[in-house]
């Protein structure tokens, strides 16, 4: 299946990276949106229909979790321990991606 | 057609001529007509105040948890307007961020759809095709005559949605 592959590369799309950080702590759907915003610092926004499909194939590659919280049917979504896993992965990637560039871009720079 | 309250509104297909149609829909809402509902054959519109809307298409044909899909959407700034077979028909003021800002779902959604309309299509021709040479070469099935018509028919609707889809799977590109 190739969606399933695609989440498997432990590369996450830009989307499906800030979805993932906004929920390090658990998020009610509807919040995440937001979330996102703030943490990019109001650059990255992730249309609805867009979420919503991510939030559902996250789910069924088991990254991320909806639980019933309890309170007036309220669920939140929370990261599984290989959600958690695949987080970290990618901004390992992104990390390295940048510390690869450092040199070059500040010859680049300084020019 | 209308009466002073409400309005009914042809559905061409909603793979066919969706970016038609939702300018309709947001001419309709200036001119202050409020879409209300849908059914396959088209959308009713009733009489409200005049407004500035913009309006969106999502195909989802599985939705578990319909109040968790509309409130993502309404956090975005869409509002349910109505939805019928797995399509849904959204609003929002104007200048509201569209609901895919990340094409790659939605394109693999329209070729899901392609694939099962082509699908449905070419079975549907040649039931009709086989059909016929039965009753071209054995009076007895003369009888399938109604059953061939349908099956004719189905592939009928099945071409000008595949062309449809095709046209949206180029300006997507």
């Amino acid at each position: 299946m190739p969606r399933k592959k695609s989440l498997d590369e432990e590369q996450l799309t830009d989307t499906n990276y800030y979805i993932l950080l906004s929920m390090v702590h658990p998020i009610h759907g509807y919040g995440i949106m937001q979330q996102v915003k703030s943490i990019s610092e109001g650059i990255f926004e992730i249309g609805p229909a867009s979420l919503y499909t991510s939030l559902k194939k996250m789910q069924e590659a088991g990254f991320i979790i909806l639980i019933d919280i309890g309170e007036s049917d309220k669920k939140v979504y929370q990261l599984t321990e290989s959600g958690k896993e695949l987080l970290k992965k990618d901004y390992a990637r992104r990390k390295r991606m940048v510390e690869q560039g450092k040199i070059i871009m500040k010859e680049l720079e300084d020019e | 057609m209308s009466n002073k309250e409400t309005k009914f509104v042809i559905n061409w297909g909603l793979d066919i001529a969706d970016e038609y149609m939702l300018k309709k829909f947001s001419r309709l809402a200036r001119n202050g007509w409020k879409l209300d509902s849908m059914t396959v054959m088209g959308f009713k519109f009733v009489k409200a105040q005049p407004q500035n809307k913009i309006f969106a298409l999502d195909y989802q044909p599985d939705v578990r948890d319909e109040t968790e899909y509309r409130e993502i959407f309404q956090s975005g700034g869409w509002e349910l307007a109505c939805s019928c077979g797995g399509f849904y028909i959204f609003s929002a003021d104007e200048g509201t961020c569209e609901i895919y800002t990340d094409k790659t779902e939605l394109k693999k959604q329209i070729n899901a759809r392609f694939r099962a309309v082509l699908i449905t299509g070419i079975v549907s021709l040649i039931t009709a095709v086989t059909i016929e040479a039965l009753m071209f070469f054995n009076e007895s099935f003369d009888w399938l005559l109604g059953v061939a018509l349908i099956f004719c028919g189905i592939w009928g609707a099945c071409t000008p949605w595949l062309i449809g889809l095709v046209n949206k799977k180029r300006k997507l590109r």
